[in-house]
């Protein structure tokens, strides 16, 4: 397995706050070493790694027991720096959000719904890596760059997004 | 109102302790593992108990 990133993707995202979706968390413990690479370099340049709480209650939920839910919890905050609070504001920008995706918001999780919010909350300093690119919809998300995950057989990838201003 | 308009500032950047993380990373794989199995025995249950017209097991 192989990150491919476009040759600016590190300048980009030099000083900038990126903040991770689930599906981030989920492949960096099936691939540990090439995302521990990834953040890594991404720190080097400068970069804070973000998430926020319905990001981390998606990936603890479901644990069998507290020390599985405690090696969860701490993997987590290892690839994160800090994270993003929900405060008045997010909700009234989720609000917005729910306006502007219209029917295609149906389908829509919670999570997604404050991701996108917080985007727009952080307009221009804020942006969503993410491989749940069929959600982020390009009329109201502007994609910056991508990486792509080569496996053995197939290709996956991550769109990096930001909110139109 | 409370407003953030600002993201919080990480002064001190830390790199990720690469041996350490792939360590906690299979552990955590394996919970997600076991979770899945959880998930499927459920959904077999659920299937079975739909399957001879029982109520379900709540």
């Amino acid at each position: 397995m192989k990150i491919i990133t476009p040759s600016d993707f590190f300048q980009i995202f030099k000083d900038k706050h990126i903040l991770l979706d689930t599906s981030v968390f989920i492949d960096s413990f099936l691939h540990p070493a090439e995302f521990g690479e990834f953040f890594n370099s991404l720190r080097a340049q400068g970069a804070t790694l973000v998430s926020m709480d319905s990001v981390k209650i998606e990936f603890l939920k479901g644990a069998l027991n507290d020390e599985k839910y405690k090696q969860k919890a701490e993997f987590f905050d290892q690839i994160i720096e800090t994270s993003l609070p929900v405060i008045n504001d997010t909700l009234l920008k989720l609000y917005e959000l729910i306006q502007k995706y219209r029917e295609e918001g149906k389908s829509l999780s919670v999570t997604d719904l404050f991701l996108g919010a917080t985007l727009m909350q952080y307009k221009g300093s804020l942006f969503l890596l993410t491989k749940n690119t069929t959600d982020f919809p390009t009329n109201i998300f502007n994609l910056k760059s991508y990486i792509n995950i080569s496996y053995t057989k197939g290709l996956h990838v991550y769109g990096v997004y930001s909110i139109y201003d | 109102m409370n407003v953030v308009k600002n993201l919080p500032k990480v002064s001190k950047k830390k790199k990720i302790d690469l041996k350490k993380f792939v360590l906690l990373a299979k552990k955590v794989r394996k919970s997600f593992e076991e979770e899945e199995k959880y998930l499927e025995k459920k959904a077999r249950r659920y299937e079975d108990n739909n399957s001879i017209g029982f109520l379900p097991n709540i």
